[in-house]
């Protein structure tokens, strides 16, 4: 169950909290009785951290410095709990376990990567 | 304060006597032994050479290295008296008894049970499961073992008075006794441990503690780890006082590289320890007040706040995590943290100061907690340290005795108690966040100049393996710091890369755990929260 987190700051917090729960009496009711889905419940749910809990690192270069990034691989390795995943396009981190330790933005050259509270690349593998 | 000359006088004793192997340096002196010589080296070195406490047992698998002898077990000892610490390697095979030392030392066994699940080694006496299920067939820290994950029928892991409880045996030993049992989910343990309790019908008369229930394998999951990844692990052992132990961590690699610190960041350090410290006594303070149900609980919770807000403007995590770096530290103090700083430790110390003085007219919480008065020798003997171990008189503190960074330039005091109950160690940590706070602000007033990470590490962190030594020494290394709660600290056995062969995390609360069942005697069940609360013993500390 994968939440939209685009979604949640266009509309108001009340209303798409509403609707949410419009949409989770839907599929309670008809969805996963007809197709036999199972619930996935946490901790593979996402989770909506509050900015003072959680900050994870943001890629804030432009596309051309991110495809001549070469050594990306070394961020890969040096996460501990290896949550970061840097393809052609975007960085991918997995917020189950990035610590905030500030590593990979040390290991990546200067001004690409940033540790803020904006949680829009998170993704789960 | 250590003492060179009173080093070389052991270092004759010890190198005359005539081990297969002697070294000394800096203030540890390393022997080699076989197990059938151990028991009489014990003997020697606690009864002639006053090596009283002993800090910890760490067991390794030396298979890849090729050595004739594939185990080896260090008994790290410690002499309070001139600050040496005494390392026995006993060196064995694998079908090789090793005799047990728990009638020398009681908190011996917890140590030796545990280093016994972990290697499946042989010890003489019988030993229950402490940390593993008792089904558990492989074992974790022999090399190129996996953890595996937890069996999914374990036998139940109660000891045998529970199993059969006759009333005519020993553990019952009349028949108005009666056990209670607080298990991980009861709020009087508070998710750490299980706990059972003999109450004379009124009064707790002795009591046993069940570890083994925050199973996280860390020590197996740092050997497979970088340097600097194990630095930003370890801070969560603890998450209380985060600094503490990546400091630990980062002061271990530099005394084995011999890397010098800049000024700046020493000081800086010294900072973010004494914040931690503050922390964690407040959320000790706060634990007891809460047990007894005072309304001045919420106060102290309020004043640790504080110093969480001071964490987050330096770093970002409340908890001030990940702050430590090889060779220094993260990033410089902010503009303006140090205006911040005063203002709050001016309202921190009149806020607290009034608290303490509603608390102690109040005549409960006076009598309640003085109630079992725990003696200096039962502390020695049970290897307590820290605040705990203070307050019952011993007057042993590691920024005092072998002072790191700038402890030794700095004007404070060690507060110690006399009777050691609850109420001395309340009184212990209350005087030590003050004392705290003096450390910083004298810190602060001489803060240093210059950069907070060493020149050679500052930009290159890359080529890393160039400015390390070619061959990284391959022999044991200690060194500690004075947690919160009591001496914390690394041992570390180095390999060729920059992966460690073998961690063991010292840490206070696993004898702390150990020794409770002495500081809650003659207890009623309502008392038993607050001393417990007064220990601190943290669950990621206690369990492996």
């Amino acid at each position: 169950m994968i939440l939209d987190r685009s979604f949640y700051n266009k509309v108001s917090p009340l209303k798409a909290w509403w609707s949410r729960r419009q949409l989770k009496k839907l599929q309670s009711d008809k969805l996963f009785k007809a197709f036999k889905l199972h619930k996935v419940e946490w901790p593979d749910r996402l989770y909506y951290y509050s900015p003072r809990l959680k900050r994870v690192p943001k890629f804030v270069g432009t596309k051309e410095e991110l495809s001549k990034w070469k050594d990306s691989k070394m961020c890969e390795t040096i996460c501990p709990t290896h949550a970061i995943e840097v393809t052609a396009s975007a960085i991918i981190i997995d917020d189950r376990g990035c610590i905030t330790c500030g590593l990979c933005v040390e290991f990546a050259p200067a001004g690409l990567l940033e540790i803020s509270t904006d949680l829009t690349n998170i993704r789960r593998s | 304060m250590f003492n060179v000359n009173e080093f070389e006088k052991t270092k004759s004793i010890l190198s005359h006597i005539g081990p297969s192997f002697y070294s000394g340096s800096a203030d540890q002196h390393h022997v080699e032994l076989r197990p059938k010589d151990l028991l009489r080296w014990i003997e020697f070195a606690k009864d002639d050479l006053d090596y009283l406490t002993l800090v910890d047992i760490v067991g390794v698998d030396r298979q890849r290295s090729g050595n004739v002898y594939r185990f080896e077990l260090v008994y790290h000892l410690l002499n309070m008296g001139n600050h040496q610490r005494l390392n026995l390697h006993v060196k064995f095979n694998e079908d090789e008894i090793v005799p047990s030392v728990t009638s020398y030392f009681c908190h011996a066994d917890w140590m030796e049970r545990e280093q016994k699940e972990m290697l499946n080694l042989q010890f003489d006496g019988v030993m229950h499961s402490l940390l593993l299920p008792t089904s558990q067939s492989n074992f974790p820290l022999r090399k190129g073992v996996e953890i595996s994950p937890w069996p999914l029928d374990p036998e139940k892991k109660l000891p045998l008075v529970h199993k059969n409880p006759n009333k005519s045996e020993a553990p019952y030993p009349e028949e108005s006794h009666v056990w209670k049992k607080f298990d991980i989910l009861s709020h009087e343990t508070s998710g750490n441990f299980e706990w059972l309790v003999c109450f004379d019908p009124v009064k707790a008369v002795r009591s046993e503690v069940n570890i083994g229930f925050h199973h996280q394998g860390l020590e197996k999951l740092l050997e497979n780890k970088d340097w600097f990844q194990v630095m930003q692990l370890v801070d969560k052992i603890q998450i209380g006082a985060a600094p503490t132990y990546s400091i630990a961590w980062a002061k271990t690699l530099e005394d084995i590289l011999s890397i010098r610190l800049p000024e700046r960041a020493q000081a800086i350090r010294i900072v973010m320890l004494e914040l931690g410290r503050v922390a964690e006594h407040l959320t000790v303070l706060f634990e007891m007040t809460h047990a007894l149900v005072l309304d001045e609980c919420k106060l102290f919770l309020n004043a640790r706040e504080k110093i969480y807000e001071l964490f987050e403007k330096y770093c970002g995590h409340r908890q001030g995590m990940g702050i430590a770096r090889l060779g220094g530290l993260r990033e410089d103090l902010p503009h303006g943290w140090i205006v911040e700083y005063q203002s709050i430790a001016e309202l921190l110390k009149s806020n607290l100061h009034m608290i303490h003085k509603s608390l102690i007219g109040q005549k409960k919480f006076r009598e309640v907690l003085s109630l079992s008065p725990v003696n200096a020798q039962t502390v020695l003997q049970w290897g307590v340290s820290g605040p705990s171990m203070r307050a019952s008189g011993l007057n042993f503190d590691l920024r005092k005795s072998q002072p790191f960074y700038f402890y030794q330039d700095i004007d404070f005091d060690i507060p110690i108690g006399i009777h050691g109950s609850s109420y001395d160690r309340y009184l212990v940590r209350y005087e030590e966040i003050h004392q705290s706070l003096r450390i910083i602000t004298q810190v602060l007033d001489n803060l240093p100049l210059g950069g907070v990470v060493n020149a050679d590490f500052d930009k290159n962190v890359f080529n890393l393996k160039d400015i390390l030594p070619q061959s990284l020494p391959h022999h044991w290394h200690y060194s500690g710091l004075e947690a919160p709660n009591g001496e914390a600290g690394f041992f570390l056995l180095s390999h060729v890369n920059l992966n460690p062969y073998r961690i063991k995390i010292k840490s206070p609360s696993f004898t702390l755990a150990q020794a409770l069942p002495q500081f809650v005697l003659g207890l009623e069940q309502d008392q038993l929260v607050a001393t417990l609360a007064s220990l601190g013993i943290r669950r990621f500390e206690m369990d492996r």
